[in-house]
């Protein structure tokens, strides 16, 4: 109960309580304390990250098992996962080897992946432009205009969507953005406060 | 919502001699306010003060969405998202609380998809703890628990893999989001689950708005462990969060007004 419970809570009070001091006061103790605070979490990020390792392989381990040997992107990925970790280990980060890992398998999967972006927008816009309610209708009406507004030819079409798109965009969507981030801001202080004061029991894995 | 914080741990060779961070009066203030006021309602709410909270649709909605996997057979799944440990990570995790203990209640396979070392280890946590409050701590599958990868790409692909390979009924994505989010939703569309995301992230909201069946507008993810636990001390922290943003407000208010009739006094305290 108290390594669980009672342990985690003080640590996580006089760290949270200290961050604090020292990002409000000038005290010397305060804010070299914080800074190897800060430090800390680094370091114990790094421990979860082997854990994290370790669940990767177990995953695909799993599935090659289950599925008798036959699961191809199981095994692709630990294949590739065992050969980065010996090429950065071995050869270093510096190396051709990893650089070529990098530059043109993983840079370029990544970008294929943002790349589906553009045609989720589309197939995401088809099903939302849909006059099906009030809400609906004004959802529609308006991106229409901000698209005529933001294209070259929107202004030739529609002069009137150049200056009601800046308005849209200006007025109404920062004013909503704003309430949203002012508001979450609120919760995220209280959700913090709950951590560090040992109310938000998440924190600490549950009960 | 991460915050990037410097210390300066040289101040006596730079002569620092004021006892606050420039620019931070007004904020240690605002902050002193902030937790009088949660401990406030917090001790009023222990003492019998009735706090009730409107209804969320979409924490409503879980219980629908976990109903209609284990109808169908079909695997729930559930990510808090592509931050770290996080506030918005946190509120994820109490929603992953309740997700788990309902599909420990449904007999339904919950697969948890994580993009962040750190969060992997508290997730797998609280899904081992979840299992057990359920009575059902043999339900739980370590390989249910998933580190995907703390690349975003990655994380996104691996997500879509799942999605796609297991056929879930429910996809529930509540947590912090950047832009992989439509990735993540227009994946679990494809699959035809009833979907469910909830962010803090401004930016990334409509897009879960258009396509997902239910979402969790920002701050309304912080009053997950109100709303599934209805434990007294939670609910007064929310009533002082809502006494928060109605100063907020009037501050917001007047400082416009003030600001229009060419005072400054407002600005000039805010910024002390």
């Amino acid at each position: 109960m108290f390594l669980k419970k009672t342990l985690p809570t003080i640590i996580a009070f006089v760290c949270g309580v200290t961050v604090i001091i020292a990002y409000f006061f000038n005290i010397p103790f305060f804010q070299t304390t914080a800074q190897e605070i800060l430090k800390w979490q680094s370091v114990i990020a790094i421990f979860a990250l082997g854990l994290g390792a370790i669940n990767i392989i177990r995953v695909h381990s799993t599935n090659i098992r289950r599925a008798k040997g036959k699961n191809a992107y199981s095994i692709a990925l630990l294949i590739t996962f065992i050969v980065t970790i010996v090429v950065g280990v071995f050869l270093g980060q510096e190396s051709e080897a990893y650089k070529f890992i990098f530059d043109y398998i993983n840079v370029p999967t990544g970008s294929a992946i943002f790349s589906l972006l553009a045609f989720y927008i589309g197939t995401a816009a088809y099903r939302s432009f849909r006059a099906k309610n009030i809400e609906a209708t004004i959802l529609l009406i308006t991106g229409c205009l901000v698209m005529l507004g933001r294209v070259p030819l929107g202004a030739k079409i529609l002069p009137f969507s150049v200056p009601a798109t800046d308005w849209i965009m200006s007025v109404l969507n920062v004013g909503g953005q704003r309430g949203l981030m002012i508001a979450g801001a609120i919760g995220f202080i209280a959700v913090s406060l709950r951590i560090v004061i040992g109310l938000e029991r998440t924190a600490y894995g549950g009960d | 919502m991460t915050v990037a914080v410097e210390f300066n741990t040289d101040l006596k060779k730079e002569g620092v001699n004021q006892l606050f961070v420039d620019g931070r009066i007004f904020d240690f203030w605002t902050l002193i306010f902030m937790t009088g006021l949660m401990m406030i309602f917090m001790y009023l709410a222990r003492k019998g003060m009735k706090v009730t909270i409107r209804p969320i649709p979409g924490f409503d909605a879980i219980e629908e969405a976990v109903g209609r996997a284990a109808e169908m057979g079909k695997p729930v799944h559930f990510t808090p998202g592509f931050g770290g440990l996080v506030a918005a990570t946190f509120a994820g995790l109490e929603v992953l609380r309740h997700v788990t203990k309902l599909a420990a209640q449904y007999d339904v396979r919950l697969i948890v998809t994580v993009s962040q070392p750190e969060t992997y280890a508290v997730t797998e946590q609280v899904m081992r703890q979840s299992y057990l409050e359920a009575g059902k701590p043999e339900a739980f599958r370590v390989e249910d628990c998933r580190f995907i990868s703390s690349d975003q790409w990655a994380y996104a692909s691996g997500v879509i893999g799942v999605l796609l390979r297991e056929q879930v009924a429910s996809n529930i994505m509540i947590g912090q989001f950047a832009a992989e989010s439509l990735i993540l939703a227009e994946a679990g569309n494809t699959v035809g689950a009833i979907q469910i995301a909830g962010t803090t992230n401004a930016y990334q909201i409509p897009f879960f708005v258009v396509a997902c069946d239910y979402v969790i507008l920002g701050e309304e993810m912080f009053a997950a462990s109100a709303h599934f636990a209805q434990d007294e001390l939670h609910l007064g922290s929310l009533r002082a969060e809502d006494i928060i943003k109605g100063v907020s407000i009037g501050l917001m208010i007047v400082g416009a007004l003030l600001f229009t009739f060419g005072n400054e006094g407002l600005v000039n305290i805010m910024i002390k």
